[in-house]
């Protein structure tokens, strides 16, 4: 594609797409600096105020405890199914079976609504007669990530060379050595991305969880939403910023080394 | 003989990995089945129920469910139709935004560049819609720094306008995902020719890259669709609460009125109203668009 796209006019409205995506990123992180107590962009003064009055707000603390733990069972869980499946589907793609059905299942949680699926689990969970509880909401965010990490580890492990494997089963390791040995450390940069990509994802995701909230299963970003709905204070910008800046800095220091990009099918940098 | 042994030893290989590859596969389907097939299949079950909230017997079905709506077809008639047509617009916006930056990501000659622009397009996926959204009300309220030009005392918030950036944020990466790999793959002799035969910039743009790329804009656009249509968050914050769109509308049965089984009508109707519309678009374009049209053609001609 170098002979197009490249130019000025191409450059400029890709910057101008960049600015809108920065846009609120800037807002939040902007306004978590105003010295007013009410939010401010570009802020007024210099403040760091608003970040010690994250601790002044009850509730906030517990619900950041609970998204941590369950972005990091998320996280191991998705991975390890990814991982799971997309030597299941690297396999029967070599073997010639057609993967077309499969690759719609695995994508179906994307395109059913977060929100769908929050009332259905809900209504399957008190079906049951069980109260709700960390579990579901863990199940939920599994369910969300998952056609993610399938994407993720799916466009390494479908490339690899199949000669390194056939080499190390003609010199006798097993299947399970073969994959531990061989495959695993060829998959690791998709691994790290997967693992990284499943806990950011579940860490923000509110459209199921807000539906699987009661007082004790209050994740960050719905207590974030709840009380946004009502008031616009410095400190929700403030908690904003960081719940931005960790991934972001996360993301810009391991994206050469290992690679979210692959989520496009495409590497970042790549000639 | 070595090359005998050689082809036995990958048939060892073939055979031993066909057992497993199958059995690899059902963590992922029971994950997707169980937690998620299952779960909107009783959804659906239960918009034709009556039983209360809570209560696991579904039976006897019935319609009135469907008839509460139709009953005041006027009111959720708007509700759905603004639901759609923000969502469409939303999702329109995203294109529009995604498309030039995924044709700077597999044109740019320069690596630096690449990376600055494959970043900006992973930072939506990085960050939840909730402080992404607070990040449009702080830009689009009354004191901001655009919403303090809107003539009202809201700035740009609680209106369509508002609603429709949002999800124009919501929908861009969405639109990435399935736009930029077949970018990626475009073959580049096309548009060198077309060059060659004295097209320019514009021209190459439309009839060759926009045309060979349809497929993948098309299915990121109906992502985002389906995506804009159902999201929760980004209607209430930025379109106000006199402003409802129908996730709004099930999210308040479901935690305010503890109609379940109206939330599982309104779910139900949602979910096909962005079926029958995708599959219309798909349709269309899949009988309109250039590139169907010339792979008719050659078929027909290779016959």
């Amino acid at each position: 594609m170098r002979d197009f796209g490249d130019g000025r006019i191409g450059r400029l409205l890709a910057f101008l797409a960049c600015l809108f995506l920065a846009a609120p990123l800037i807002a939040v992180v902007g306004s978590s600096f105003t010295s007013t107590a009410y939010i401010q962009f570009p802020p007024a003064g210099f403040s760091i105020e608003p970040y010690l009055d994250i601790a002044a707000h009850p509730g906030f603390d517990t619900s950041t405890w609970l998204s941590l733990i369950i972005a990091a069972i998320v996280s191991v869980a998705t991975t390890v199914i990814a991982l799971v499946t997309a030597r299941g589907l690297s396999i029967r793609r070599r073997q010639g079976k057609k993967t077309g059905l499969l690759d719609l299942l695995f994508l179906l949680p994307i395109t059913i609504p977060h929100a769908v699926l929050g009332v259905a689990m809900l209504q399957v969970l008190y079906g049951l007669g069980l109260q709700v509880s960390i579990w579901p909401l863990i199940i939920a965010h599994i369910v969300v990530t998952i056609p993610f990490g399938i994407r993720i580890i799916n466009t390494t492990d479908g490339g690899l060379d199949l000669n390194t494997e056939r080499a190390a089963e003609i010199l006798g390791a097993s299947a399970l050595e073969v994959y531990l040995k061989v495959i695993l450390p060829q998959l690791r940069p998709a691994v790290v991305a997967t693992f990284f990509l499943s806990a950011t994802l579940s860490l923000g995701e509110v459209g199921a969880s807000l539906f699987l909230a009661d007082a004790k299963t209050v994740t960050l970003p719905v207590r974030m939403f709840q009380f946004m709905q009502y008031q616009a204070l410095p400190f929700i910008s403030a908690l904003g910023t960081l719940l931005i800046a960790v991934p972001l800095i996360v993301a810009l220091l391991t994206e050469k080394p290992f690679g979210l990009a692959r989520l496009f099918g495409i590497k970042a940098s790549r000639r | 003989m070595t090359a005998g042994t050689a082809t036995r030893a990958i048939g060892v290989v073939r055979e031993r990995t066909g057992r497993g590859a199958a059995y690899l596969l059902i963590p992922a389907i029971l994950v997707v089945v169980v937690f998620l097939l299952v779960p909107v299949a009783l959804l659906v079950a239960r918009s034709f129920s009556d039983s209360p909230a809570g209560n696991p017997d579904l039976l006897p079905l019935t319609w009135d469910n469907y008839g509460a709506i139709l009953e005041s077809w006027g009111y959720y008639l708007g509700r759905f139709g603004k639901t759609l047509l923000l969502a469409g617009l939303g999702a329109l916006l995203g294109a529009l935004v995604a498309y030039p930056l995924a044709l700077g990501i597999v044109s740019t000659r320069s690596r630096a560049l690449r990376f600055t622009y494959v970043f900006f397009a992973l930072t939506p996926l990085l960050v939840s819609v909730v402080i992404r959204t607070f990040g449009w009300q702080v830009i689009l309220g009354p004191t901001g720094p655009v919403g303090q030009f809107a003539p009202g005392t809201n700035g740009f918030l609680s209106s369509d306008l508002a609603v429709v950036i949002g999800l124009g944020h919501l929908a861009t990466p969405f639109v990435l995902l399935s736009l930029l790999p077949v970018l990626d793959n475009l073959d580049h002799s096309l548009i060198r020719a077309a060059r060659g035969l004295g097209a320019g910039a514009v021209r190459v743009f439309l009839k060759v890259v926009l045309t060979m790329s349809m497929p993948g804009l098309v299915a990121g656009i109906l992502v985002s669709f389906s995506v804009g249509a159902t999201v929760v968050v980004t209607p209430q914050l930025l379109g106000g609460r006199q402003n409802q769109l129908v996730p709004n509308l099930i999210f308040d049965q479901m935690a305010q009125f503890f109609d379940w089984n109206l939330a599982a009508s309104l779910s139900t109707l949602l979910m096909l109203m962005i079926g029958v519309v995708s599959f219309v678009i798909g349709l269309l374009e899949s009988w309109l668009s250039p590139l169907a049209r010339a792979r008719r053609a050659v078929a027909l001609s290779g016959r």
